[in-house]
């Protein structure tokens, strides 16, 4: 049940704090990470998104970008996702065609099959709901109270596969993505935290949710900087518990509200 | 993290499957193609007159379907900034010669046959135009023209020296594992239409298969080509699923190393029900069971 009055005016709103923590994949360099992440929370309702491009595809960072951009400047539910995404794919080809027109037979030929996405966008009503909206297998984590809450849309590690559903950058049958885009929503309190993170991410802090001993649990994000992410990812990369990919959590932390929190 | 709990976090720690290493740029996997081009490989595929089709030669078929799966290797490397080299691809033919079929320039020879797919993707022996079927977004299909690279043309030319051919292989894998002792190990694709007439295949298959990189040893899988109308035996656990009266049937089954973990679930994902005895073969295989085992056989597992 929501702390908060059913509609309470914007500047009654608890502040809303966003860390983006992001380490590309061992091996690579930072301008090949190709995940994606942003927020706007200046003005209610806060959204952020993050996304995660398909390796196995050309001007994927790009195709990420626009997503989550695009994703976060409207509502976030599936009907303004499957109107929008024809605008977004525009974009990705108003930026790409003259480009691929002028490179080698392999760009080309990856260009014209489009670029590949995963998305999940998320939104924090001022009425108490939250909404979330996703393509594929990046993951909400719902934290209250130093435990997890609910997760969405995989919930146990065993859940993701190698073939989650995609948003494409070349246009597609509607059907397609209207089948592969899910919503949900629920309920959030002052004091909450929210993660979304890529799916190499999602899998390891659900399996480390899984393992009672293990040395991380999903609730530590809420505090870590970005050096103490680095460094979490490194150790489990060289431990294995951690696929090679590019890592990315977005933390959002409802704040307790400004008086309550002077003498913090 | 405090020592008793990175202790604990190592006692979880699950030893690593063989065929599990990660493809990277640091640590690429090979793909080694052996190509029968003996005389036989003229003729079309067994029951293609029968059906009416326009039957071109099992080496024209053959040629086809591994130019187009070079460049779908390539197409899965290719960055906007370049080719990424996950992969060192070769290819030998045997027929009238035993010969590597792709030849690094003199300004790049790893010297063990086997190219960076940079390499490859850009020195093409030419370009063809083709015209393409794409989705047109609405439900239905336009058409495009694309590019379509040819490494190598059809040949095919007196007998069929496999056993030299799996030995100028092994020499590759050879010298290759020694520069890449941790990667995935390289795959070796041979096919064939007819039995070896150069000696015992199966004893150069086996020392082909006893080198190993530090994921696990060489994997060699066979694709024989249809001469007859049978239905192909694809991906078969046990000699039973062989024709009982056919001894290099057994041979070609012995020489084919089981599927890995990886390679099972692609072939699950492709309807097949396989097991943990599942052999990388297929026997009287039809141009289709061709382009789809060459589909499984050559995705090792993501890359990185």
């Amino acid at each position: 049940m929501s702390m908060l009055p059913a509609d309470p005016a914007p500047d009654e709103q608890p502040p809303v704090q966003v860390r983006v923590l992001a380490v590309p994949k061992g091996g690579a360099s930072a301008d090949e990470y190709e995940d994606a992440a942003t927020a706007q929370v200046d003005t209610w309702p806060v959204r952020t998104a993050v996304a995660d491009g398909a390796t196995e595809s050309v001007f994927a960072r790009e195709w990420a970008n626009l997503l989550v951009e695009g994703v976060t400047d409207g509502p976030i539910t599936p009907t303004a996702l499957v109107n929008e995404l024809p605008t977004w794919q525009a974009a990705w080809a108003a930026r790409r065609d003259e480009q691929a027109a002028a490179a080698p037979w392999y760009v080309q030929a990856k260009a014209e099959e489009g670029a590949f996405a995963t998305l999940l966008g998320f939104e924090l009503c001022a009425d108490g709901q939250w909404r979330a909206v996703g393509v594929g297998d990046c993951v909400l984590l719902h934290l209250r109270d130093g435990g997890i809450r609910g997760t969405w849309p995989v919930e146990t590690p065993e859940d993701f596969t190698n073939r989650p559903a995609l948003l494409p950058s070349r246009p597609r049958s509607d059907a397609l993505v209207q089948n592969a885009c899910r919503a949900t929503t629920g309920e959030w309190q002052v004091g909450d935290g929210f993660l979304l993170a890529t799916d190499a991410v999602a899998a390891w802090l659900l399996r480390s949710q899984e393992r009672s001993k293990s040395p991380v649990a999903p609730a530590d994000a809420r505090t870590w900087s970005l050096e103490d992410f680095r460094n979490a990812v490194a150790t489990a990369r060289s431990e294995g518990t951690l696929h090679n990919d590019d890592s990315t959590l977005l933390v959002l932390e409802i704040a307790a509200p400004l008086d309550d929190s002077a003498s913090a | 993290m405090p020592l008793p709990c990175r202790l604990l976090s190592l006692l979880f720690l699950e030893p690593r499957m063989p065929y599990s290493a990660e493809i990277s740029r640091q640590q690429p996997t090979a793909i080694l193609f052996l190509l029968d081009q003996s005389a036989s490989m003229q003729e079309p595929f067994g029951g293609a007159e029968q059906t009416g089709d326009a039957a071109p030669s099992r080496a024209r078929v053959l040629a086809d379907t591994v130019n187009d799966l070079l460049q779908n290797l390539v197409l899965r490397c290719a960055k906007e900034e370049g080719v990424r080299d996950y992969f060192h691809v070769g290819v030998i033919g045997y027929g009238q010669r035993v010969q590597q079929l792709i030849q690094p320039t003199e300004e790049y020879d790893p010297g063990t046959g086997l190219v960076p797919i940079s390499h490859l993707a850009d020195r093409p022996q030419r370009m063809e135009q083709r015209v393409k079927e794409v989705d047109d977004g609405d439900g239905g299909t336009t058409e495009t023209r694309v590019k379509r690279p040819i490494w190598f043309d059809p040949r095919a030319k007196n007998g069929t020296p496999m056993c030299q051919a799996l030995d100028l292989a092994a020499q590759s894998v050879r010298d290759w594992i020694d520069q890449h002792p941790h990667s995935f190990p390289p795959i070796v694709v041979n096919v064939t239409d007819g039995e070896a007439t150069d000696g015992d295949p199966l004893r150069y298959a086996q020392e082909l298969r006893s080198f190993a990189t530090d994921d696990g040893e060489v994997l060699l899988f066979n694709v024989h080509l249809s001469e007859s109308e049978e239905t192909p035996v694809e991906l078969p656990s046990s000699p039973s699923e062989l024709p009982s009266d056919d001894e290099y049937a057994e041979v070609l089954f012995q020489m084919s190393s089981r599927l890995p973990f990886s390679m099972r679930s692609a072939a699950e994902q492709e309807g097949y029900s396989v097991t943990l005895d599942t052999r990388g073969f297929v026997f009287n295989a039809d141009p289709v069971s061709l382009v789809t085992f060459l589909e499984i056989g050559t995705r090792p597992s993501n890359l990185r």
